[in-house]
């Protein structure tokens, strides 16, 4: 039976996540336990390849579509299209997933209960790469809650201390609400339009615009902004974050940190950009003036922690400030500078959604690689605590120096990628010349990605730079198999930093394919 | 005149209000889940009020509420299954017990 | 006393956010619903257009399903040590 090639990555974790308890049950048996270890990173990097081979496809074909059956989309069938932004975002979920994975065989050795970690792993990354690939609501919000419910429960994986627990059921309970609120948003948007699909909604909004006045389309995008921004952690929604990235094992804390909250800012970009076109809707300014809140006061939260995932966890809601200023710039640029000067406004609003989705593959490659190299001095060292892990990288060189690419990276320090990425944004917000707004928001993220350095470049010291005391001195390099991931990602922090034409573009074709043409 | 969809579409908000009400202000655990559960209930009226045409109820909207029952029931059991693992470590279903993670 | 001070809060905030819904609400009525098109009755639907939908409704079942167990699962050992910064239940945790 030929599946067509934009199904298969789904199917391919979706049935592994199923048969992984299996394996689990006849390795037992066997006495061979390592066989569930060996299929889960088998079934990873099978959807990591199929996953390489939709990019090829499309990018010989065209986007992909696949339509159930015979029956047109326009009246409720489900609809699976994969173009270059989705293919860009999926990529990095695999790819993640994979590396994760690899990393877990490790770590979480002294667990029990690892067949279902695996199999839940599996269903996280099948969620994840679904919502990339939905192109109606209700195929999104299916798997979106996949998604959301394999990571409370990974969050809570640990669950005989206590600070998972807690951490795991503040951040179910935010997290469903969020979901809620945006459910409710699609339900008023299927009462004005009578269909859950992208490309039928986006067609008939300009016809509704008499009929219906435009506050019901400000609350429904409202609904669907602050919805899918709890788990995209948006300040004021992002309490959640602090507590449960720290409480989730380190694996788990890279991918909820590096691509679960990217998959919020993707839910919102692609329900807002696609349906409510910026020439008609001003919804730049919110997401703007979301982004800077969110930078600044993420960054004034960060400088008050001792714990080291703390840290990585509000920093990665300030990179998520800069993403959301980067899309806001974008709309902006659309919405107020189209009717006088098409082209400038075309052009800078490529360059700030272009800056946004490469600053996306930055940072999660970047804070994927930062807390699986805490998660090593965490496993060596047995404690959270900053001040006790002083010098730990002077004992374990690989994943110290890689700790360190990545918070250059992330700092923003050419030749390394996250320069490039931020420069795109700042001169996106430069680009109009008439425009104080966008001046303002790019000074904003000048400001804060300087104070951002400030305290990675302190972290560095602590870890790197300082004598070792005496338990730290008895560290000694952690196992290979936790070393590669972080290996793996810092060569592509580097050579992306310092060939980017490739990614930069992707991200490019990336950002055509979201703001359509 | 007051059309039946427009006495759905209040009942559903003020459906949704009562849940959010329920999750902010009560201090038993399983309270704040019975109160996510009214939220998607006050959702699930609101899609059945807009499906309702000329052909009968739109099968659409029935599809999508069945899909959000059964996707509520299960973050209900998982969120049932955290309240007890919690009160294995606190001793009790107060959330103003869960307050040791500051800052 | 911060019992009622915080119910009162939770309460203001309810209000508001019911009389903005309400403002909100009240324009949504104004307007009125699409028309649905034709669709056949919710089994021939169910089968025919949605049934990837259905799918996937499954295996998040087998999630939700592995997420309980894992949640009640029974631990062998003392399983993985690490100590976090804010530690004890007595101490109220700060920078």
């Amino acid at each position: 039976m030929e599946i067509p090639l934009i199904l298969q990555p789904v199917a391919v974790l979706l049935a592994s996540a199923v048969v992984v308890p299996l394996i689990d049950v006849v390795g037992r048996a066997a006495k061979a336990e390592k066989i569930r270890e060996i299929f889960a990173v088998a079934a990873f990097a099978a959807a990591f390849t199929s996953m390489l081979n939709l990019y090829f496809e499309i990018g010989r074909t065209g986007p992909q579509s696949f339509v159930l059956g015979d029956y047109g989309p326009s009246l409720g069938g489900v609809q699976l299209y994969a173009d270059e932004l989705s293919v860009f975002v999926s990529l990095l979920f695999c790819g993640l997933g994979l590396l994760a994975a690899i990393y877990s065989v490790k770590y979480m050795e002294v667990d029990t209960g690892l067949d279902k970690y695996y199999s839940l792993l599996l269903t996280l990354v099948a969620g994840l790469v679904g919502v990339s690939f939905s192109r109606d609501f209700f195929n999104l919000y299916v798997f979106w809650e996949m998604m959301c419910i394999s990571s409370y429960t990974l969050v809570t994986f640990r669950k005989y201390r206590w600070e998972p627990v807690e951490a795991g059921f503040k951040y179910l309970i935010m997290s469903t609400i969020g979901s809620l609120f945006a459910l409710y948003g699609i339900s008023i948007l299927y009462g004005l339009t009578g269909t859950l699909n992208f490309g039928a909604i986006s067609s008939m909004i300009p016809l509704l615009r008499e009929r219906a006045g435009l506050l019901t389309f400000y609350l429904i995008i409202a609904m669907l902004v602050s919805g899918f921004g709890v788990t995209a952690a948006v300040v004021p929604l992002h309490t959640w974050l602090p507590d449960a990235h720290p409480a989730a094992p380190s694996p788990i804390s890279a991918m909820l940190s590096g691509v679960v909250i990217k998959a919020g800012v993707y839910a919102i970009s692609r329900s807002l950009f696609t349906i409510f076109s910026p020439l008609s809707f001003d919804y730049g300014t919110l997401l703007m003036i979301l982004g800077v809140l969110t930078m600044t006061i993420a960054n004034l939260g960060a400088l008050m922690q001792r714990d080291i995932k703390r840290l990585l966890a509000f920093s990665s809601i300030v990179n998520i400030g800069y993403i959301l200023s980067g899309l806001g710039i974008g709309a902006y640029a659309l919405t107020t500078y189209y009717a006088s000067s098409p082209q400038i406004a075309i052009s800078a609003a490529i360059l700030g959604v272009m800056g946004a989705l490469f600053h996306l593959f930055n940072h999660a490659i970047g804070k994927g690689l930062l807390f699986l190299g805490s998660g090593c001095f965490v496993h060596e060292l047995e404690t959270r605590d900053i001040s006790r892990m002083e010098g730990v990288g002077r004992r374990m060189i690989w994943s110290g120096v890689s700790f360190s690419l990545g918070l250059l990276a992330l700092a923003g320090i050419p030749p390394l990628s996250g320069f490039w990425s931020k420069l795109f944004i700042i001169l996106a917000g430069f680009s109009v010349p008439e425009s104080g707004l966008m001046k303002v928001v790019s000074i904003a993220i000048v400001i804060n990605s300087i104070f951002a350095a400030s305290y990675y470049l302190w972290l560095i010291q602590r870890i790197m730079l300082k004598k070792p005391s005496e338990k730290v001195g008895q560290a000694s390099e952690a196992h290979p198999l936790m070393v590669l991931p972080l290996l793996i990602l810092a060569i592509v922090l580097v050579v992306v930093g310092l060939w980017p034409g490739m990614i930069i573009q992707f991200a490019e074709s990336a950002a055509r394919a979201l703001l359509g043409g | 005149m007051v059309e039946v969809w427009q006495l759905f579409v209040t009942t559903s908000a003020l459906t949704v209000i009562i849940g959010l009400y329920c999750v902010a202000s009560k201090r038993n655990m399983i309270k704040t889940v019975i109160g996510v559960e009214i939220i998607t209930s006050g959702i699930n009226l609101n899609f059945l009020a807009f499906g309702y045409g000329p052909y009968g109820q739109d099968p659409l909207a029935q599809s999508v509420v069945i899909t959000s029952i059964v996707i509520a029931a299960a973050v209900a059991a998982v969120a049932l299954s955290m309240v007890i693992n919690a009160y294995r470590h606190y001793g009790s279903v107060d959330v103003k017990k869960l307050s040791r993670l500051r800052w | 006393m911060n019992n009622h001070s915080e119910l009162a809060v939770a309460g203001l905030v309810i209000v508001l956010l019911a009389a903005a819904m309400f403002i909100f609400t009240s324009e949504l009525l104004g307007s009125e619903p699409a028309v649905a098109p034709y669709r056949p009755s919710l089994t021939a639907f169910l089968w025919t257009y949605r049934g990837m939908d259905i799918l996937v409704q499954g295996f998040l079942i087998f999630a939700a399903a592995a997420a309980v167990a894992t949640l009640f699962r029974v631990e062998k050992g003392p399983g993985a040590v690490e100590e976090a910064v804010e530690e004890s239940p007595k101490s109220s945790g700060g920078s």
